[in-house]
């Protein structure tokens, strides 16, 4: 592994993070959703460049992905920050990293999570319209398949 | 008279594209605060990739826009061969650099006759306009259609690239060489374009790399990142060429990136053309099914970085498609190199970002600082106007001078 | 009317509406109006104001933020305007046709007068059609 990298999974190691899934040139990570604010800010001291964030709805679980590219290697490190299915919420990361701050708000609008410390959620795509349906990514579970 | 107010531009806007919606706020004639209304021309592919099988998909997101239409199914099947590392041809990977270079000079020279179109300099837009035309044409030729190419599949390409092709695509390469260093030169040592253009919209380093800049935008200010060269696919690792970096992170910095990024194009496609002559093979390795998993891909298109991020459950469809253009990190942006401009640069240094989105205040509402329009009584006094002509001259004759 | 389009037939201001399209179609009106294919020897010019023109140039298809403003648009143009719909995304949807903002086709928003379709239609066919326009004015 180059040093760089090497250096990269020191931070992750001082954050007690261990690496779950590695394949080539792409890290996987989980993180708590309280620590991702502190670990992001470390990763984009590091000269890392946040990609985007990618949000998953799983079975039972959300899942919050975010990518981290470090253009010097091709290397991509994404922590994972798993919340609650019905009420997601992971905090903001938008102060440390402006270009964090559209991504969030277009989760927001699409899928409903919450970003606490975000100072402006205001949906990015669409508007106050009664033909496009709330948090259209989610997916749409029967009431009756509910339990 | 207060001398601060907004100004709504759009979304609708006279200098053509997309629709996109401006909120202005200006102190005299200084912008204070921009901020930027999107969603009008959301269409949900997400969600459409997601519905569709993994054939599918690559059609679906050829059509998130029709300048980069070789970029998002690039960094698509890039994703897919990340989740099961599936091997390319050698001839496939010559095949889809030289399209995705192809793509970079016409989404380039689209963009230079904009800028010049939105600084009022028409004949640069008519020159970079015609000069992109034998490009299309080689895309034709080549691909089977201007523009949405559908060239890409799963592991390699869907169509060959035809040898007796070779002579004339060079050709036609040298000619719009040729031409471009006239243009290059008739606007880059152009005194007037280049006051018109220097200086204005700066885009710091640290600014750059704050909004995560990708592409021209970031190369302009001194950001040297090109996914080419850091993490190379297809056949960017075998040819030869220059990440173009500027470190002034003006409009003009950001015009001498993108023109001297055609000549590396050129110089590109020229090797790829080369190498193709002497590789043989197949075009494609056939992939039956994509195994569960994730993958990441990715493009340096003509704006910047493409990112796709697919999961799979081992079905035929993808669980989840994440599809991040590079415009959507460039247009923030904004914020850093709008602010504390004039307002008559807002415009180019909006344009220098992304060559869509444009205004100039024709559409505008003005509103007093009460948030009040003002259109209403800009309205009604010119029908006042009117009325008094009519009285004044009489039906007939007031109708001959209006 | 048959007099005011035959004169109008002579110089048709077109307005460039884009309802959610991919940008194809767009970059292909555009090119229209570059030395290659040069529509204003038809007499036919890109203006910047709806106030200005005698046809719009429709294209994308028609989402629902969009709709309603493409409406307004449509109201603002002074009549007689014919709505040219450019692309198989207003006539059909195209790969669009299932997306949750659709709100389309081009139809149920403005009444259309001409439909050009293809994904994007060359231009030369968006020249037959404009020709074909300006043939049914005479």
């Amino acid at each position: 592994m180059m040093e760089r990298v090497k250096e990269i999974v020191e931070i992750l190691a001082s954050e007690n993070i261990a690496v779950d899934h590695e394949k080539k040139r792409r890290i996987y990570f989980k993180v708590e959703p309280g620590a991702i604010r502190e670990l992001s800010r470390k990763l984009s001291n590091a000269r890392l460049r946040l990609s985007t964030i990618s949000a998953i709805e799983n079975l039972r679980s959300f899942e919050l992905l975010y990518h981290f590219s470090d253009d010097q290697t091709g290397y991509y490190f994404c922590p994972r920050v798993y919340s609650s299915l019905e009420n997601p919420e992971v905090p903001s990361i938008s102060d440390t990293i402006s270009g964090a701050s559209w991504i969030e708000r277009e989760i927001h609008d699409l899928f409903g999570v919450n970003f606490p410390g975000h100072p402006d959620l205001k949906p990015l795509l669409k508007e106050d319209n009664e033909d496009i349906p709330e948090q259209p990514l989610r997916v749409k579970r029967r009431e009756d398949h509910a339990d | 008279m207060p001398t601060d107010y907004n100004l709504p531009v759009g979304p609708f806007h006279p200098l053509l594209e997309e629709a996109e919606f401006f909120k202005i706020k200006l102190d005299g004639e200084v912008v204070a605060d921009i901020e930027m209304e999107t969603g009008w021309m959301h269409r949900g592919i997400e969600k459409i990739s997601e519905e569709s099988t993994f054939d599918q998909s690559i059609f679906a997101v050829e059509r998130i826009c029709g300048i980069c239409s070789a970029s998002h199914p690039f960094a698509c099947v890039n994703a897919f061969e990340d989740i099961d590392d599936i091997d390319i041809p050698l001839r496939a990977r010559y095949i889809r650099s030289l399209v995705g270079e192809l793509e970079r000079i016409h989404s380039h020279l689209l963009w230079l006759g904009l800028a010049g179109h939105f600084i009022g300099y028409d004949t640069l837009w008519m020159w970079a306009w015609k000069y992109r035309e034998p490009i299309l044409e080689i895309i034709e030729k080549t691909t089977g259609n201007r523009n949405h190419y559908a060239m890409f599949r799963i592991g390699g390409v869907r169509r060959d690239f035809a040898p007796s092709l070779s002579d004339e695509l060079n050709e036609k390469l040298d000619t719009v060489a040729r031409k471009l260093t006239m243009v290059t030169k008739a606007a880059m040592d152009d005194p007037v374009l280049k006051s018109r253009l220097s200086g204005v919209g700066v885009l710091t380093k640290e600014a750059a790399i704050d909004y995560c800049a990708v592409g021209p935008t970031a190369r302009a200010s001194g950001v040297a990142i090109d996914v080419r060269k850091d993490e190379p696919y297809a056949a960017y690792d075998l040819v030869d060429f220059e990440v173009v970096v500027q470190e002034g992170g003006d409009v003009f910095a950001k015009t001498v990136v993108r023109i001297l990024e055609v000549f590396e194009s050129i110089k590109i496609i020229r090797q790829c053309i080369k190498a193709l002559s002497k590789t043989g093979g197949a075009i494609f390795n056939d992939a039956k099914s994509i195994s569960a998993g994730e993958g990441i891909g990715r493009h340096e298109a003509p704006r910047g970085e493409v990112f796709h991020y697919i999961r799979s459950d081992g079905s035929n469809r993808p669980v989840r498609h994440k599809i991040r253009a590079p415009s959507y990190v460039n247009i923030p942006t904004y914020k850093a190199s709008c602010v504390g401009e004039n307002l008559a640069d807002v415009l180019i240094t909006l344009a220098a970002v992304d060559p869509c989105y444009c205004c100039t205040e024709r559409s505008v509402k003005m509103q007093d600082e009460n948030g009040k329009e003002l259109t209403e009584s800009l309205l009604k006094r010119s029908q006042d106007k009117t009325e008094e002509l009519i009285r004044e001259l009489g039906e007939y004759e007031a109708w001959r001078y209006l | 009317m048959g007099a005011y389009n035959r004169i109008l037939g002579k110089s048709l201001w077109v307005f460039h509406v884009s309802a959610s399209p991919c940008n194809n179609c767009d970059i292909e009106i555009l090119d229209l109006l570059t030395p290659r294919y040069d529509l204003e020897r038809f007499g036919i010019k890109l203006v910047g104001s709806i106030r200005h023109a005698d046809v719009l140039l429709v294209t994308g298809i028609g989402s629902c933020k969009i709709s309603e403003r493409v409406q307004r648009i449509y109201e603002q143009a002074p009549k007689p305007v014919f709505v040219v719909a450019i692309g198989t995304c207003p006539a059909a949807g195209a790969t669009f046709k299932n997306a949750y903002t659709n709100c389309g086709p081009l139809e149920k928003i403005i009444p259309v007068d001409m439909y050009i379709p293809g994904c994007p239609p060359k231009p030369e066919t968006m020249i037959a059609g404009v020709a074909e326009l300006l043939g049914r004015l005479k």
